[in-house]
């Protein structure tokens, strides 16, 4: 059975188990430490296993999504198992540091969860070969950094907002990452980073690519001008910092780009993005660490100038470079990690960081001494330490490239490994020598073993890598650097001595330099004048608020902007288009002229024109409603009857409406004082007609445009047969296109109903009020009692016969349910809402629901049947010699009737039933 | 018909685009009834031009029949475009009694000055009630 791909993810996710546990049972620092301390030596020796059985392709634990080739894959191969090694080796050093620092306080095993979870991430992200798994662990290690860096609860607010400029920072670089990831599946098909390693791409689709990667790999690993948030961190707890800020989270970056060097390294973008940004990186991170009086942003600084060092050094694009970066990436991860457990024992002991106040600690601490001197000896570059190993061979390396970029490089390492030497013999000197500087350092003592422990092993190993070389390289450097660059490399073998060369000249160089430039020339205080530059993370803080304040100021423009200031942009939407047909339509208009038509259309042209002249509400209402019968007319010329008649009786209860609704509003409209004339009227009138010019130009376009028949055929021809019905627009309403009929009469049913609530709800001191059944509003006077006997009786059969003959004749349901509206409405006028109500089984409101079931209920008894839906049937029942056509379309019909009705019903009774009345009146 | 129409559509567009952009939301609603004519008839056009109406008379050509289909969309536009204005004046009604007038304005004023200063002062409250938590919580702890 093969049980790899468990035991990779068992590797990945061991300290995040222990992790669940120390917070399920709220484990103290000490045993917390020691658990996932234990874990992650669990996962070295996991790794070590996998190491042995020899590399292996891609395995699959779990097939994730793989319609979108996102899979849980891991690479079990050299390069990302030795860097799992690393990962998860400094991973066990620094938890069982951590463990001790904090000694019994509460934070402890949370901060110690936290490490465990974020050690995980790590570990996935190195281990990943899906690119997407991969970016999900990348997004998981900035997660975990944010609330590992504001863990530190006494830096409070400080401490937050160091999070979240890291937090954003990376997150904002590490989205252009998805992209590419992406980008590149879409272009190979696939996701996994071994297959891609092995796919040619085109250099254009690489640097498409490598674009992509840059700010996730800027970000993540501090590159200028991003770098700032890498300082900002520093308010994160010290062992944090050693594991975050040294092996583990802003290597991502490089590890990324090591990953990605066989994919995209032949583009041309490789060497002239990442040399400029490397060195810059590496030069301005160098200079400020000079400056820095606190060791532990000494130190961060430092590492930004390391991880300068590192973009330069991959930077170079060749498979040697990518050897001297992976020596140096490992070199670097075990000494700075011991030198930021080095600064925690320093503070531990003299509880201060600062340089002006330390000074003399060797003889308080020898031991921690001894272990700086190795740690800072090695990020200095001196030999045989294993710092001297790397950048000896980083300095060959950039000698080996073409002009050029020799020059760029080989200056920027140069002066940054000055700056380096002289930094880190400040860091010795400054704390360790002379005298002490403040009564803290006089009574520092010397820590307990259990803290000396992991500097002190890395300290070892650091050591030990020089006169150990050859072994070095023959067990770690080839191997891994072979698979990193996807080929073996010739190569000299790794050692201290080449003999005298041009590096080793300048190695000498740079230290004699870099040493005497910090004992005398005091550099150090031109670079802390710099320090007081605006910073990145005021420049950023800045940038948010500015973006935050320019957010708010359009959404203020914008929501404060007059509602019809949309209404304009969306009439000049939908209509500006239309524009394009204005010519084309003067020459299909002379077309059929109707003499009867083009004096409706003069009407409408003086109806219209009184309307913009018209005054007050009522006068209004009345040229609209002159309007809507021309246009009735209209639908009569066009051999349209259903429509005239609905028309009609639509313009009638629209009067209704609108007179009903001035009734309900204050008769004098109170406006404010600085009530100035219409600023807009002008551009309204360009924008009018604009907009009837587009839609005049739509008709003859529509009348003349070719159309298929398929539909109005079988409309006319097969139908009317079928349906047995003479009333072809009856026919399509009821039968054709019934679902489009269903959910039309529902919409008018939630309109009137919707009007009603909207009203009744404003009366809210109304709410005992009985609005089926109200008493408050009494009947008309006069003769209207008396005309309404006589209409009712006549109009409700009426309304009944525009319902049956709707099959063959002009009618139907729609146009009955607006007669019956109409006659509801006179009914409610002439005899009062309680006398109406009386005489009515059920409300308004219930009769349009009740018509609703019943357009339903026959849809789904043609569904019970085996049908489809609102099929309608259609019969003939022989009765005493006669035929009787019977329909089910009559029920679907008295549906609609009962539906439009009752909406309108209960619209007009809680109109009618809410006049206004003036405050001055009310009881 | 068509000059007719054309005319037509043409006048009821321009005076209910008028209409709709005013600042009253009675002439708004005037407008919009306006516009929904504008719309019928042009979808009623789009069924082109016919000699009868759709309704089938024995023994006679159908293909002289209008074509139901679009007169069917309009007779069903026609009662949900006066649903709509029925709905648009309760919304009439309603805000006029609220606010003694029917011009319509935008709820949200532009405030964007003020909104940073409170956001700010909100953000320090927020980092001096976390300190002040924290010290708390430190206290109970020593």
């Amino acid at each position: 059975m093969n049980n790899v791909p468990l035991l990779a993810t068992l590797l990945v996710f061991a300290p995040a188990l222990t992790a669940v546990v120390i917070a399920a049972a709220r484990l103290a620092a000490p045993r917390a430490a020691l658990l996932s301390a234990v874990a992650s030596g669990g996962s070295v020796a996991l790794a070590g296993a996998l190491l042995f059985k020899g590399p292996q392709g891609p395995v699959t634990a779990w097939s994730w999504a793989p319609e979108l080739w996102v899979e849980v894959s891991w690479r079990l191969e050299m390069a990302p198992l030795s860097l799992a090694i690393l990962v998860a080796g400094i991973g066990a050093l620094v938890l069982q540091y951590t463990g001790s620092y904090f000694g019994s306080s509460a934070d402890g095993g949370r901060t110690i969860a936290l490490l465990a979870a974020f050690e995980s991430a790590m570990l996935g992200l190195v281990l990943a070969d899906n690119l997407f798994l991969l970016y999900i662990f990348w997004e998981l290690t900035g997660i975990c950094s944010f609330f590992l860096i504001s863990s530190d609860k006494k830096k409070g607010a400080a401490g937050l907002r160091a999070a979240n400029q890291a937090l954003l920072v990376t997150v904002a670089g590490g989205l252009p990452l998805l992209v590419a990831a992406v980008y590149l599946t879409a272009n190979t098909g696939t996701a996994s980073l071994s297959v891609l390693g092995v796919t040619g791409l085109s250099q254009s689709v690489q640097t498409i690519a490598l674009a992509l990667v840059l700010p996730a790999v800027m970000t993540k690993s501090a590159q200028v001008p991003t770098h700032f948030w890498l300082p900002g961190a520093m308010a994160a707890p010290t062992p944090v910092s050693a594991y975050l800020h040294s092996a583990t989270m802003v290597k991502a970056g490089i590890v990324l780009l090591l990953y990605l060097y066989p994919v995209l390294g032949e583009s041309p973008l490789w060497t002239w993005s990442l040399l400029p940004l490397g060195a810059a990186t590496c030069l301005w991170g160098s200079w400020r660490a000079l400056g820095e009086p606190d060791i532990k942003l000494l130190m961060a600084w430092s590492t930004v100038s390391q991880l300068g060092l590192l973009t330069l050094t991959i930077g170079l694009g060749t498979d040697f470079a990518i050897r001297a970066a992976v020596l140096h990436l490992f070199a670097h991860a075990i000494f700075k990690a011991g030198l930021f457990l080095t600064v925690g024992l320093v503070d531990h002991s003299a509880h201060t960081r600062l340089l002006p106040d330390l000074g003399g600690l060797r003889h308080r601490a020898p031991l921690v001494a001894v272990v700086a001197a190795i740690l800072a000896g090695s990020m200095a570059g001196l030999p045989p330490l294993a710092g001297f190993l790397s950048k000896e061979l980083i300095l060959k390396k950039a000698m080996l490239t073409d002009p050029w970029i020799h020059g760029i490089a080989i200056t920027a390492i140069v002066l940054g490994s000055i700056g380096t030497v002289a930094y880190s013999s400040r860091f010795f000197f400054e704390v360790f020598t002379g005298k002490p500087r403040s009564r803290q350092a006089e009574n520092a003592h010397s820590p307990p073993f259990a803290l000396l422990a992991a500097p002190a092993i890395l300290a070892a190993m650091t050591l030990a890598a020089g006169p150990f070389a050859r072994w070095v390289d023959l067990w770690f450097l080839e191997p891994v650097a072979a698979a990193f660059a996807g080929a073996p490399i010739e190569f000299k073998p790794l050692s201290l001595w080449y003999g005298v060369n041009a590096a080793l000249i300048l190695s000498i160089v740079i230290a004699t330099v870099g040493y005497l430039s910090d004992r005398w020339l005091g550099l150090r205080f031109i670079s802390a004048q710099t320090g007081r530059w605006p910073t990145g993370p005021e420049l950023f803080e800045r940038l948010l608020a500015g973006s935050q304040k320019l957010g708010r100021g359009v959404v203020g423009v914008l929501t404060a902007a007059p509602p019809r200031a949309y209404l304009a942009l969306a009439v000049f939407c939908a209509l500006v288009p239309g524009l394009a047909l204005v010519p084309g339509a003067r020459e299909a208009l002379p077309q059929g002229t109707s003499g009867v038509g083009l004096v409706l259309a003069i009407g409408l042209a003086i109806l219209l024109g009184a309307l913009l002249q018209a005054r007050g509400g009522l006068p209004r209402v009345l040229l609209l409603t002159a309007v809507g019968f021309t246009v009735a007319m209209l639908f009569r010329l066009m051999n349209g009857p259903d429509l005239m008649l609905t028309q009609l009786l639509v313009e009638i209860l629209l009067t209704i409406f609108f007179a009903l609704a001035l009734r309900a509003v204050p008769g004098q409209m109170q406006y404010p004082e600085d009530f100035a004339p219409d600023r807009w009227k002008i551009p309204r009138a360009l924008l009018a007609v604009t907009a009837a010019l587009s839609a005049a130009a739509l008709v003859p376009a529509v009348m003349q445009a070719p159309r298929s028949n398929l539909v109005v055929d079988y409309a006319r021809e097969v139908a009317p047969d079928l349906a047995k019905g003479a009333n072809m627009v009856n026919v399509v309403l009821t039968d054709l296109r019934s679902l489009d009929t269903l959910m039309e009469t529902l919409v008018v049913v939630l309109g009137t109903l919707a009007a009603v609530g909207l009203i009744r709800g404003f009366e809210r001191a109304d709410r005992t009020r009985n609005w089926h059944c109200d008493a408050e509003t009494p009947p008309a006077g006069g003769l209207l009692p008396g005309m309404a006997k006589v209409i009712l009786p006549v109009s409700i059969p009426f309304a009944l016969v525009l319902l049956f003959k709707g099959h063959n004749d002009p009618g139907g349901g729609f146009v009955a349910g607006l007669s019956l509206g109409v006659t509801a409405m006179l009914a409610l006028v002439a005899f009062g809402p309680e006398a109406v109500c009386r005489r009515m089984p059920i409300s308004f409101s219930g009769i349009a629901i009740l018509g609703i079931v019943l357009m339903m209920g026959g849809g789904l008894t043609a569904l019970l049947i085996g049908d489809s839906f609102l099929t309608q049937y259609h019969g003939y029942l022989s009765l005493f010699g006669s035929s009787l056509a019977l329909h089910t379309t009559l029920i679907f019909d008295i549906g609609v009737m009962l539906a439009v009705a009752g909406g309108l019903g209960a619209a007009e009774l809680t109109l009618w039933s809410s006049p206004y009345t003036p405050e001055e009146e009310r009881p | 018909m068509t000059l007719a129409l054309t005319l037509a559509v043409a006048l009821l567009t321009g005076a209910g685009v008028y209409l709709l952009l005013s600042r009253r939301m009675f002439l708004s609603i005037l407008g919009f009834s306006l516009l929904a004519h504008a719309a019928h008839l042009v979808v009623l056009a789009s069924g082109g031009w016919a000699d009868k109406a759709p309704i089938v008379v024995p023994d006679t050509d159908r293909q002289l029949l209008a074509d139901p289909v679009p007169q069917a969309f309009v007779l069903t536009a026609i009662v949900i475009s006066m649903t709509v204005s029925v709905y648009l004046l309760a919304v009439f009604v309603t805000s006029s009694r609220q606010a003694g007038n029917d011009l319509v304005v935008s709820p949200f004023p532009n405030d964007a000055e003020r909104d940073a200063d409170e956001v700010a002062a909100e953000l320090q409250g927020l980092g001096d009630k976390d300190q002040a938590g924290n010290q708390g919580h430190g206290g109970n702890t020593a």
